[in-house]
């Protein structure tokens, strides 16, 4: 291929390089780009390398994003977060009230939340491998990807449970656990453990 | 989420099974220690072009097993003639090794059970 070809499709890979996390690309941005040159000089057709390149970046980048921000504990520092906020408002309006044991309930779920997060955080410091959990997508399904929905589902269905529990209600009590059940069938479902 | 350890079988055992990149990575280093385009084509030769790593999922898997302790970045360079520096080199641990030898284990005990299974012979109804 000629060179000034090439060198077009190296500034459009640089470019979709960018979409992956930056101490990835750091770390091994100028590796890969290598990579795609030596394919790219000796593809006969740069249409081939084009279709197999981005297959394999629509694969990856969805996967390291999420590492990253796993790592980062973005994901659990916001739950941590939500908890915490739910639990304050169940400890400012059992105290402002009569109801102690909505105070009660509320402090624990800040512990809960605090303790939660902490732990979280720590496994992420240790930095797990996840050889065995998936290294190299391209055996990884992007199906897999969706089990992270069941923590959105999961909070409304915490924070009705705990409503149920401190009104000491059914109604709402059983609608969070049925949305908690439903977020553990989306987890297990998409290949989360339990 | 299984972690590697270094010092026992079991940490092995929970890496099983190893995902395809992970395995044709490690069987491609091997044999010798080798830049991401090497891999990238002893892994094509390997799986006789059924597996075609990209730049994105090799060096992805790269990351994951450099931290797990499977392979390593490797400090020897070839003679000056043959090296482009911009390169980087990488070899199999011998924890990598061991775990590459427990999925070749894991896929033979599989592959005879499958033959075992094909070649018992069927219930006739009635």
């Amino acid at each position: 291929m000629k060179r000034r070809s090439v060198e077009t499709q190296q500034r459009i890979y640089r470019v979709m390089l960018k979409l992956f996390p930056r101490g990835f690309r750091r770390e091994y941005g100028a590796q890969m780009l290598q990579l795609f040159t030596d394919e790219m000089r000796r593809a006969p057709s740069p249409s081939r390398v084009w279709f197999a390149t981005l297959n394999d970046l629509a694969r990856s980048i969805s996967y390291e994003r999420m590492e990253d921000s796993m790592r980062k504990g973005y994901l659990a520092g916001l739950m941590g977060v939500i908890v915490m906020t739910v639990g304050l408002v169940g400890v400012v309006t059992g105290r402002r009230g009569d109801g102690s044991n909505l105070a009660v309930l509320g402090l624990g779920l800040m512990v809960v939340a605090l303790v939660g997060t902490a732990v979280i955080f720590k496994r992420s410091a240790d930095q797990p491998s996840v050889v065995a959990a998936g290294a190299g997508t391209a055996s990884r399904p992007m199906v897999a990807h969706l089990r992270w929905a069941a923590i959105p589902v999961a909070i409304p269905g915490l924070i009705f449970g705990f409503f149920g529990l401190a009104w000491m209600s059914p109604a709402p009590g059983m609608i969070g656990v049925g949305i908690l059940a439903v977020s553990a069938l989306i987890w297990r479902g998409f290949g989360g453990r339990l | 989420m299984a972690v590697a350890r270094n010092d026992d079988r079991d940490g092995i055992a929970a890496l099983l099974p190893l995902p395809n990149a992970t395995f044709h990575i490690l069987l491609a280093l091997r044999t010798g220690e080798m830049h991401g385009y090497a891999i990238m084509a002893e892994v094509k030769r390997l799986s006789d072009g059924r597996v075609r790593l990209g730049p994105a999922t090799l060096y992805g898997a790269i990351k994951r097993l450099l931290a797990g302790g499977l392979i390593f970045e490797s400090v020897e360079r070839p003679v000056p003639e043959l090296d482009d520096e911009r390169r980087r080199y990488y070899g199999v641990t011998e924890l990598g090794e061991r775990a590459c030898a427990a999925e070749v284990e894991r896929l033979n005990a599989l592959l005879s059970r499958a033959a075992r299974a094909r070649t018992r012979p069927r219930l006739r109804e009635g």
